[in-house]
């Protein structure tokens, strides 16, 4: 207990605990691999067209892409673990990030609207994502990914319904 | 309302005419400005016609349309709402709810000011791109449509909370917190940061010169390269008195600024808000509610601090290009007077005791890496690959030295203090600054962990505000976490209005 001496004992608090959050949907992981895999490959479609027409040796692009598969499939494997999000009674959370972590709670009486979106990728996957936008600018708006699309309406629901009542 | 007689439209002041052929004229000189300048001295003929014939005809034209603006320009009542109608080929009509105005100021240019007349303009919450501005206003008119304004501001947003305080909204009238005579203004503007305004001078000379580059310097460039060559071999002789030159221009340009900006300024602490008035020749009066307002900074630097004077910020709220340009700064406060405006604005400001918070010493190490170890590392190199006297890396361990002190000095003066109801921020060694945030003011709350931070246990917590987030990095961890779960539940418990 660091904090001292405020109107309310920080113990008493509800305390955002490793235990609120919840994980994603596993198909969240695999949009995301397919995503980076899909760019990747794009990558290498340069890289092979100039090898094929030109004159590249095959070895400068492929290996370095195939580094970058390997790379990005730890990461991913690893940071799915670190993402999550939670909503309580009076905020709603999210988090995200291995080597750079970051979580974000908005209180539900500073939210401004709260929209849903799902790209291409996400219909194939079937998820999507919510987004919860306050006056703090854009860089602290909230965007609950990977969602399964149904969910995602309904969070939606919940936090307009919320966030209404402190109008 | 009689005098206002604002239930059928109202137009401008007659000389309102003047104001918009002003404004028009300015717009077309700042559009055919370069072909002007480019043609300087020699005619040209377009349809038979030099230039003096095209000048007359656009004047005449220009005088023409801005009379027609003037005509259908508008302003009235409708129910509850404000009403401009304006435009000669097509017609706006902008309509501002009373309950949106946020605030209403006045603003006055050299030529409203030489036809004795005021602009008013008015903002509101939300988005209404559209500017809302009336341009030309008898003063007395312009102060009577304000306060009425305003007053209507007030009932409308009473009307809609519950609880109508009995505040006394008559004219007050109001001493001025703080005046800035002339001497005062010469002070201000020898300690302003001169090397911001050098900078800003030199990026503004910079960019005009080269927009007329072909014709400025393209005679000159054979010339030029001669010159070039015998500069190269005295550059060390010259350095100094270039350095001199940019100082001298540099306090110039700051205490030329300033005087435009800060003359006459005066600013007042009522009941409703502060208020703010003050320039040369664009004179202009701000007034800030207290509940836009998001939070307070006040920063001073090297100079300042021998007279004592600080620099007080009022953040409010809006998006980021939109607070630049509000961004209201009161120069030249005195311990005191500053004093004096936190207290009015936060009276329970020391209400409870703070918990104190320090960064991490990771932050003096990376910030000195960064600064210090990795530009001298590169410098280094350079000289190295050069095959340079060893002379030249007798600086580096000064650089170093420097950089070191600074750094530390700037690591220890980072503090985070919390209370129940207030944040405060103090950072800054050369340049000082000091932030307040009352507890309900913030919108969301972030921390983040990098994968440096994570091996000792530290995170960055982001407070992020309706005027712009603010963070403070290598607290420990369970210090974070006991912040972030607080001041989660002082917004969530809080009723007050953060707008």
């Amino acid at each position: 207990m660091l904090l001292q001496n405020l109107n309310v004992d920080v113990e008493e608090l509800p305390r955002l605990e490793e235990r609120d959050f919840t994980l994603l949907e596993r198909d969240y992981l695999y949009y995301r691999i397919t995503g980076k895999v899909l760019f990747l490959l794009a990558l290498s479609g340069i890289g092979a067209s100039i090898s094929l027409f030109g004159k590249l040796y095959f070895g400068y692009w492929l290996y370095p892409i195939l580094g970058l598969l390997a790379l990005i499939l730890l990461l991913e494997l690893v940071g799915f673990k670190h993402r999550g999000y939670s909503i309580r009674d009076k905020d709603v959370s999210f988090r995200s990030g291995w080597l750079f972590h970051r979580m974000t709670t908005v209180p539900l009486n500073r939210v401004q609207h709260c929209e849903f979106n799902q790209g291409i990728l996400g219909r194939l996957f079937d998820l999507a994502t919510v987004k919860v936008f306050t006056a703090g600018g854009t860089s602290s708006d909230l965007d609950i990914r990977g969602l399964r699309k149904k969910d995602a309406i309904k969070v939606r629901d919940y936090i307009t319904k919320l966030s209404a009542l402190y109008e | 309302m009689n005098k206002l007689a604002l239930h059928e439209p109202q137009r401008q002041a007659p000389l309102g005419v003047a104001i918009m052929f002003f404004q028009n004229l300015r717009r077309a000189i700042n559009f055919v400005l370069a072909v002007l300048v480019v043609n300087l001295g020699n005619d040209f003929e377009i349809l038979g016609m030099g230039f003096k014939g095209w000048g007359i005809i656009l004047s005449i034209f220009f005088l023409i349309y801005s009379f027609l603006q003037y005509r259908k320009f508008y302003f009235y009542v409708s129910g509850d709402n404000f009403v401009i109608e304006k435009g000669v080929l097509r017609q706006d009509k902008i309509n501002v709810p009373f309950a949106r105005i946020q605030t209403v100021n006045t603003k006055q240019n050299i030529i409203q000011r030489a036809l004795k007349l005021v602009g008013l303009k008015i903002d509101t919450a939300g988005s209404i791109a559209q500017e809302i501005q009336i341009p030309a206003l008898s003063k007395t008119y312009a102060g009577e449509l304000r306060s009425f304004l305003m007053q209507k501001r007030y009932e409308h947003q009473e009307e809609n909370e519950e609880e109508v305080e009995e505040v006394d909204r008559t004219e007050e009238h109001k001493e001025p917190l703080l005046k800035l005579s002339v001497g005062d203004l010469f002070k201000v503007g020898f300690t302003q940061n001169h090397l911001r305004s050098g900078l800003l001078l030199f990026a503004i000379v910079n960019g005009y010169i080269w927009q007329f580059e072909d014709y400025l310097i393209k005679p000159f460039e054979p010339y030029l390269e001669e010159t070039a060559k015998n500069l190269l071999t005295t550059w060390v002789l010259l350095l100094p008195f270039a350095i001199a030159v940019f100082i001298v221009l540099s306090v110039i340009s700051s205490l030329v600024t300033t005087i435009l900006r800060y003359y006459g300024f005066s600013f007042y602490l009522t009941k409703a808000g502060l208020e703010i008035e003050s320039g040369l020749f664009n004179r202009n009066s701000y007034n800030v509610p207290f509940e836009k307002i998001q939070y307070f900074k006040w920063e001073s630097n090297p100079l300042r601090r021998i007279i004592g004077y600080r620099t007080l910020k009022v953040k409010q709220a809006g998006n980021q290009a939109v607070n630049e340009r509000k961004l209201i700064g009161i120069p030249g406060l005195k311990s005191r007077a500053l004093l004096r405006v936190i207290q009015s604005q936060y009276p329970n400001r020391k209400g409870s005791t703070y918990t104190y918070f320090a960064p991490h010493r990771l932050m003096f190490i990376q910030r000195f890496i960064w600064l210090g170890l990795i530009p001298s590392l590169g410098f280094a190199a350079v000289f190295y690959f050069n095959q340079l006297d060893y002379l030249f890396y007798l600086p580096l361990p000064v650089f170093l030295l420097i950089i070191g002190f600074l750094t530390y000095r700037y690591w220890r003066s980072i503090v985070l203090r919390v209370n129940a109801n207030f944040i405060e921020i103090r950072r800054g060694y050369v340049f000082p600054k000091r932030i307040v945030i009352p507890n309900y003011k913030l919108q969301n709350i972030s921390q983040s962990q990098s994968f440096l931070q994570a091996f000792r246990g530290l995170r960055t917590l982001h407070l992020h505000t309706a005027a712009g987030s603010l963070r403070v990095s290598h607290l420990p961890k369970k210090a974070i976490s006991e912040l972030h779960d607080y001041l989660c539940y002082c917004i969530e418990s809080s009723n007050e209005k953060w707008m």
